[in-house]
């Protein structure tokens, strides 16, 4: 799909569900999840509960003003962050740099993932690297158990799995 | 604290710990058809001019660390140790972006300079083929020292360009007291001034993947040596000399995407210095001055049938020359299998093939090298875990 019809369409979403944006984005009508092998998810790094109900308040002011939260607590990433931030464009979400994990050029999930918003992951490899000289807020992963850990570990996170993922620390973006 | 606790802390605070640490060990068979530990230092291989007491199978690690406070501030520490360069200190600076755009780091840093790889989760090799990148001697004047650096980061359409300018004290906070050049200093002398600066600018097509690199290096150091005659039996019993070297180092690189499996570089970097002294006591003997050059090209293919394996082909050249008294070129063929295996582990296959020729232009009493063609190949098995 050409890249600029998808910026287009996430920009004329500014107030849908992200579920209704995710929709967009892949060209796809909603519909149960039933993921292929080979489907790309994307995924995020889970919020932390909140510790009071002082700060939960605070949590959902934030969110009418930044992003939008769900059950499942995730990230809400527009597709606008998630192309920006495999550009190694800064993003921000709650004043933290938002930090972007892949796979190898080559991996068929990389492949179906980045290959559908139109961006090159050889050109990311070469941004990871450490003799670059800005340091990137992306992170080369080799496998899927890898994703999970660098989503979890790079708080907050964005990347893709080929099945949907629950637990403490990994959810489902969209 | 458990993992889990720490990043659902880290998730409710301001602060971020990123680590990655690499670990693993290394098997080496080295053959050389020299037998002598100077010819066989010259050959660049696993088993030249090694910190560490050379053993074929050794340990390592690589220790990258990253703490983020809000979108404006990090601190970055990368660490390692091998038999080669000993255990190192590489990288601990303070980040500062004053806007996605621009930033300032102080600490110790390195002069981003070339694309070197010991750091990087996919780098296809055990030893890369360039001597500035592995040679401790010889990468010693571009290693890491305490700096100030300024960066900037633009973004034009698709191209990114990333600069980078710096001034390095390497003495300073007792950080390299002793280095100077590629020598290794006597006791006695003692090092008067060592500046260093560098500026780097990498400009990549996020589009094709293509990526340019230019850097510039210079340094200026300068030492007294009250005891000339120790180090140099043709100077008389008690003369001192001040010894002042200046040398500028160049390094242009190019990677391309030639298919969607098959990458391509090609690595030039170039040394030149320049070196006098001033003798204290001129009676002694005429002021000496010399001239050191290295130049090293290398071009490589890394080709990944998938995500999990790369292979890779590189070819050296890497002529050295001093004044008028001799030069030596070595030339060397390396080949590598990466694989990624699952849980984190990772195997790398390589061999290597280097031939060294050297000759002497006049003076044959002040080189130890022997003239003449030698050759020598090397096999390894790299085993490795990362976290």
């Amino acid at each position: 799909m050409n890249k600029h019809v998808l910026l287009a369409a996430a920009g004329l979403c500014l107030i849908c569900s992200s579920a209704e944006l995710a929709s967009l984005a892949w060209a796809q009508p909603a519909q149960p999840q039933k993921p292929s092998q080979t489907e790309a998810i994307w995924h995020c790094s889970r919020l932390p509960e909140p510790v009071s109900q002082g700060q939960a308040d605070e949590e959902r002011d934030d969110f009418q003003l930044a992003s939008m939260v769900s059950n499942m607590r995730t990230l809400s990433i527009t597709l606008t962050d998630l192309m920006d931030v495999y550009e190694s464009k800064p993003v921000l979400i709650n004043g933290r740099r938002l930090n972007a994990c892949f796979m190898p050029a080559e991996a068929p999930l990389t492949v179906k993932a980045l290959g559908a918003l139109g961006l090159n992951a050889s050109s990311m490899q070469l941004q990871a690297r450490k003799s670059a000289i800005v340091r990137s807020h992306l992170w080369l992963v080799t496998d899927e158990a890898d994703m999970q850990a660098c989503i979890a570990r790079h708080y907050p996170a964005v990347g893709y799995l080929s099945r949907e993922t629950i637990n403490t620390a990994v959810v489902p973006c969209y | 604290m458990g993992s889990g606790l720490l990043q659902a802390a880290q998730a409710q605070s301001d602060w971020q710990l990123q680590n990655t640490l690499q670990t693993g060990v290394d098997a080496w068979r080295v053959e050389h058809s020299a037998f002598d530990k100077t010819s066989r230092d010259n050959m660049y291989l696993a088993d030249s001019e090694t910190r560490w007491t050379y053993r074929p199978l050794s340990p390592w690690y690589t220790l990258q660390s990253q703490l983020d406070w809000g979108p404006h501030d990090q601190v970055v520490l990368l660490a390692r140790a091998n038999q080669v360069t000993g255990a190192s200190l590489d990288q601990l600076y303070y980040s500062h972006a004053i806007s996605p755009y621009l930033g300032f780091r102080a600490g110790v840093a390195d002069f981003r300079s070339t694309w070197c790889r010991e750091y990087d989760l996919d780098n296809p090799w055990i030893r890369e083929s360039d001597p500035f990148c592995t040679n401790y001697r010889i990468k010693q004047p571009f290693a890491s020292a305490p700096a100030l650096q300024v960066y900037v980061n633009l973004d034009w359409g698709d191209y990114q360009v990333q600069g980078i300018a710096g001034i390095f004290r390497p003495r300073a906070l007792g950080y390299a007291p002793r280095e100077f050049g590629t020598a290794l200093l006597p006791p006695h002398v003692s090092i008067t001034q060592n500046h260093k600066q560098g500026l780097s600018l990498n400009v990549l097509n996020k589009a094709s993947s293509t990526e340019w690199r230019l850097s510039w290096m210079g340094l200026d150091q300068g030492l007294f040596d009250p005891q000339a005659s120790l180090s140099f039996p043709e100077y008389a019993a008690g003369t001192q000399l001040n010894y002042r070297q200046k040398a500028d180092t160049f390094f242009a690189g190019v990677s391309w995407q030639l298919s969607p499996r098959l990458r391509s570089r090609l690595t030039h970097m170039h040394n030149d210095l320049k070196a006098h002294c001033e003798l204290l006591t001129p009676q002694a003997a005429p002021a000496c001055v010399t001239r050191v050059g290295k130049k090293s090209t290398v071009l490589e293919l890394n080709y990944q049938p998938g995500a999990a394996d790369t292979v890779s082909l590189a070819v050296l050249k890497f002529p050295f020359s001093q004044s008028q008294v001799y030069k030596k070129t070595n030339q060397s063929v390396s080949t590598s299998w990466r694989r990624d295996w699952d849980k984190h582990w990772f195997t790398a296959l390589q061999w290597s093939l280097s031939r060294a020729t050297v000759f002497y232009n006049d003076d044959f009493s002040t080189v130890s090298y022997l003239p003449g063609t030698i050759t020598a190949w090397a096999t390894g098995l790299r085993l490795g875990y990362k976290w």
